[in-house]
Formats: C-alpha cells, sequence, structure tokens
C-alpha cells in the first residue's frame, strides 16, 4: 500500500491534528507518515536535493512537536504544513542566495515536470492534444504554475492557495485565472497549427 | 446545464466539476455528466477527449519509498525523545550563551574594530579554562554526533542546517544531528572547512582548541590541532568574527563589553597563540578572488597610473591596501597581470615601480617614494 492513501481526507486529519496536539505520539506519527509524500514531492518543486528536503521536513515535524502548546486546534492540517514547509525552505534558500550574491531577480523558484501517462493516450488526436497541453502548461510563468499544481493536483481552493502561497487570496484568483486564460488562449490559436504541422509534414 | 454547450476541450479540461467527475466521480456528478451526453449525443466525441486529457496528465514526481518515509518518521520520534529528555538537564554555564549576548558581543566587536587590537588579551587568564576538545564535547548536553575522518582524502560531512564541513585526515568534528536553540554549535579537533547556510537568527560557532569562531552565514577554514600552538581561521566568503573561549565568566565578560572579538573578512586569516592567548590578524598565503569579481576583472593595464591598479587589486580580493594615492597617481605601469596570484601581482608592481609591500595587521602597506617623470 502506498502511505500517501493513508491520508483519507480532511476529517480525519483534523481529528489526527487534535489528538497530536494533546500530546498522542501514535497521533503525532501517523500524521507525519500520512502528509510525507505531498510535502516531500512539493519540496521537490522547490530543490533538487532530496535529503535536504527530508531535513526540512523533519524539522518542521519536530517544531511542530515542541510548540504542539502553541498551535492552533482549527487549522486545514495539509495547507497548513504546506505553507510551512515552504516558508521554511524558502527561509533558507534565501540566506544561500544572499551569499552568493545571485540577483534577486529570479527569486521565485518553483520546478515542475508535467507529463502524459501513455496508457490513455489511443487516438492520434488525443496524442496531439495532450502534447499540446503539456507545451503550454510549460510555457506557463513559475507563480501561473504553482498556482496551477495546487489548484488542480493538490485540490486547493483560492483561500488555501493564498495560505500557502502567501499572497492574498485576490492575488491567488488572479494568477488562477491568468493561467487559466493562458492555456485557453493558445489553445486555441496554436493547437490549430500544430495540428495542421502534425498531419502535413 | 447551458453553458457547457459552448464548451471546447480545453474549458473541459480546466472546469472544476468535469475534472472532478473524471478523478473522483460521486454518484451525483456520474449521473450528471451521463445524463448531459444522454441529452447533447454530438459532444460525446469531445467529452470523451477532455476525460482522456483528465486523466493523462499528470505531474513527474520523485520516487519515494514507504521504507524512505518510515525511516525519516521513526528519526524524528527519535529526536523529539531525547529534545525532551534534554530539557532536564541544565545546560553548563560557558555553552548557554543567551541571545542577548550576541547582540552585546557584535556591538562589542564592533567598538573594537576600527581600533588597533594587537594585544589586549590582559583580561583572560591563561590558565583557566579545560577548552580541549574533549571536554568541550563531554560538557554539552545536546546529544552530539562525531564524525572522525581516518582517510587520505577530506571528507564531507553534512550537517542538519545544510552547511558542509570538509575534515581533513586525521581530524574530528563534533556536532548536534539537528540544530536547536538559538545557536549552531559545532566542536572541531583538527582541521576543516566551513560552508555555512546563511541564516543571520542562528549563528554558527565552531569551539576549536580556545578559539571561537562564529559567523552567520559563509566559508572559512579553521586548523586546530591539540599538538599545535597555534590556531588558525582563513576566511574564504562573508565575514567571521573570532575570540578566545578563555575564561568561565565569558557571559559577564560579554555583558561588560570587555569581549575581544575581532573581525575577519575574505582572504584575511588570524592566527590564535593558544599559550599567550594573542591574536594576529594577516593574510592567507594564496589570497583568490572573490567570486563576483572574477568573471569581470581584467589584470591587462597599459600606461595605467599604479594607484588604479592597486585600486582594481583591492575590490576584486576584497583586501585593503594601504598606499599614497597621489604619490602613485604619477606611477605607469604596463604589465598583464592576470593569471597570476595575490602576491605575484604586487611583487610585479613594485618592481616596476621601485616600491615594496609588507604585510601588516591583515591588511597589505606600500611603500613607495614615487615615480619621477
Amino acid at each position: 500500500m502506498n502511505l500517501s492513501e493513508l491520508n483519507s481526507g480532511t476529517s480525519n486529519d483534523n481529528l489526527l491534528w487534535k489528538q497530536f496536539l494533546s500530546g498522542d505520539r501514535v497521533a503525532f506519527e501517523k500524521l507525519m507518515t500520512s502528509h510525507f509524500s505531498v510535502l516531500f514531492h512539493y519540496g521537490t518543486k522547490f530543490s533538487k536535493d532530496k535529503e535536504w528536503i527530508k531535513d526540512c521536513i523533519q524539522d518542521l515535524f519536530l517544531q511542530l512537536w515542541e510548540r504542539r502548546s502553541n498551535l492552533s486546534e482549527d487549522i486545514a492540517v495539509k495547507p497548513y504544513l504546506m505553507a510551512s514547509l515552504r516558508r521554511r525552505m524558502h527561509r533558507t534558500m534565501s540566506h544561500i542566495r544572499l551569499s552568493d550574491d545571485t540577483p534577486e531577480s529570479n527569486q521565485h523558484l518553483f520546478e515542475i515536470e508535467f507529463s502524459i501517462e501513455d496508457k490513455f493516450i489511443q487516438t492520434e488526436s488525443s496524442h496531439v492534444q495532450s502534447q499540446r497541453i503539456k507545451l503550454l502548461l510549460d510555457s506557463l510563468p513559475k507563480r501561473q504554475k504553482e498556482v496551477i499544481y495546487l489548484k488542480f493536483f493538490q485540490d486547493m481552493d483560492r483561500e488555501q492557495i493564498a495560505t500557502i502561497m502567501e499572497i492574498a487570496p485576490q492575488t491567488a484568483s488572479n494568477l488562477l485565472q491568468m493561467a487559466i486564460k493562458q492555456l485557453k488562449i493558445h489553445w486555441k490559436a496554436e493547437f490549430i497549427t500544430l495540428f495542421l504541422l502534425f498531419f502535413f509534414f | 446545464m447551458k453553458k457547457y454547450l459552448e464548451y471546447d476541450i480545453e474549458d473541459f479540461v480546466w472546469d472544476d466539476y468535469f475534472r472532478q467527475w473524471v478523478l473522483i466521480p460521486t454518484r451525483e456528478s456520474d449521473n450528471f455528466w451521463k445524463n448531459w451526453i444522454v441529452q447533447y449525443p454530438e459532444k460525446a466525441k469531445l467529452i470523451e477527449d477532455a476525460r482522456t486529457l483528465v486523466k493523462a496528465l499528470k505531474v513527474n514526481e520523485q520516487s519515494l519509498s514507504d521504507q524512505e518515509i518510515q525511516n525519516v518518521v521513526r528519526h524524528t520520534l527519535e529526536l523529539a525523545e531525547e529534545k525532551e529528555a534534554a530539557e532536564n538537564f541544565e545546560q553548563p554555564g560557558f555553552i548557554s550563551i543567551n541571545r542577548k549576548f550576541w547582540i552585546q558581543a557584535a556591538a562589542a566587536v564592533a567598538i573594537l574594530v576600527g581600533l588597533s587590537w594587537g594585544v589586549k588579551t590582559n583580561f583572560v587568564p591563561k590558565n583557566s579554562v579545560n577548552v580541549s576538545y574533549e571536554k568541550l564535547v563531554s560538557n554539552t548536553s545536546s546529544l552530539l554526533t562525531e564524525t572522525l575522518n581516518e582517510h587520505e582524502n577530506p571528507l564531507p560531512v553534512k550537517l542538519s542546517d545544510g552547511s558542509l564541513v570538509i575534515l581533513t585526515k586525521g581530524s574530528r568534528i563534533s556536532y548536534p544531528k539537528t540544530f536547536s536553540g538559538s545557536k549552531r554549535e559545532v566542536f572541531l579537533s583538527g582541521e576543516a572547512f566551513f560552508e555555512v547556510t546563511k541564516n543571520p537568527e542562528k549563528p554558527f560557532l565552531v569551539y576549536a582548541n580556545g578559539l571561537i569562531t562564529k559567523v552567520l552565514g559563509t566559508s572559512f577554514r579553521v586548523r586546530a590541532y591539540e599538538s599545535d600552538k597555534d590556531v588558525t581561521v582563513e576566511v574564504k566568503t562573508g565575514r567571521v568574527s573570532v575570540f578566545a573561549q578563555s575564561d568561565p565568566k565569558i557571559k559577564e565578560k560579554a555583558t561588560n563589553r570587555e569581549l575581544e572579538g575581532v573581525v575577519l573578512t575574505p582572504n584575511q586569516k588570524i592566527i590564535y597563540a593558544r599559550e599567550d592567548v594573542r591574536l594576529t590578524k594577516s593574510l592567507v598565503e594564496a589570497p583568490v578572488m572573490i567570486a563576483t569579481e572574477k568573471s569581470k576583472q581584467s589584470f591587462e593595464f597599459e600606461d595605467t597610473p599604479v594607484s588604479e591598479v592597486l585600486l582594481a587589486i583591492e575590490k576584486a580580493y576584497s583586501v585593503d591596501i594601504v598606499f599614497d594615492e597621489e604619490l602613485l597617481a604619477n606611477c605607469p605601469l604596463t604589465a598583464s597581470l592576470t593569471d597570476l596570484q595575490l602576491f605575484e601581482k604586487l611583487n610585479i608592481i613594485c618592481k616596476g615601480v621601485e616600491a615594496r609591500y609588507e604585510i601588516l595587521d591583515g591588511q597589505i602597506v606600500i611603500y613607495s617614494k614615487g615615480c619621477k617623470q
């Protein structure tokens, strides 16, 4: 069984969270185990260093355990954990970058690899369409990619996206709308071109 | 649901309700879409294509085995328990330096820098403390991991904060598995190069044979063999402050602003004479250009005033060069210095204009009588 499947939803998370806050080690262990994959995968978008990401998650949970008496009972667990990990990684990374004197221009890190699973693709038109959609996703700016990832692949709503990315909810909506708009506009224009290319060359 | 009639394939692909049905269908959504297709059979192909796309589109994720997850989780639980156990013990005096101390230490350092700081060590009792590696390590309350390099090759050690220590043969370092509290403290016996992850909120401290090196994030080398009379610290990047750890009342001394601290900048080194507790600042043997300057610097000069040449060098190596600017402005130099070490560069320059140089207190001082035109 895949451990990430242990995570059977929000209500279960909230129950575990409350048990953990009261000092329940078993609940703490379950909480960490069930969120580990999601956090790890999210972490890989900001760094390629697998071990470092694991360390960050470990530190995050250690700190949660130490501060459990000061934490709120009423939180959405998954977005809270993702936000904490993101903040932790960015904090450390910005320090690294400061010492390297790298310009601040490419502050926003988010490397993601979209892919098309072949087993679903049976027709030529599906093949063309799916390659197209991948290209369009790949060409989005990083912040828009992150919003798309959180919204469509992590099932986060606008408020949760805002919490995680530390932006205003309105900004999250705007980013999402821009991204979708871009995906659709380009689709219409370029799809036809590619479709033609595909059949004539 | 009329709006779906207008939809093209990409509208479906990014539609919440449609995606939910494809990925996690409920009886309600399944009924809805099946009815919709019955109602608009001409859209069936479109719906099928959109479904395919939603299903096929994935994010490539790095694999992570359940075993790996369990290892980290187990380790985290162990650490959590260790920490709770450790909280029941008191920290020994000289290690538990609080945050306030750092602010005061920083102030003290700021005051001392700029002053000449030669032999101002009289407040340090000579033989008062046991600052040997073994003593320090056994006096620490937190659980330490020790790494010893028994091999010929330098051994890289990664610390939990991402910092890197490259341990020279025969050297050992002790460090906590994770850094808790307001400082990152490690203990060194022997020689190592440090590349410290920047974190101004958590100073990084190297305790080595009585010398404390404090940094916020930088790279530097510490040489502190038990058998050697001296401890040396050489700075590669960033700023480092060092001070002697020779007093059990270091905390009070700090409050009195009497703590001796010396700030080192790139290419400077400090030599700490253990016996007479004396610190001497100098330059490293082969200063290197700081990374950001390396790419844009050319050291090809044609009839350039020596003063300009020296300023360029000063900037590239981030070292202080003391010279009479007016005097040397009249000395033209034609030389190709690009591939030379700093001291080779200086030798050529000095030969060219009949000057000489000296390293004094971590600075380069140029003596010259100027040039007759």
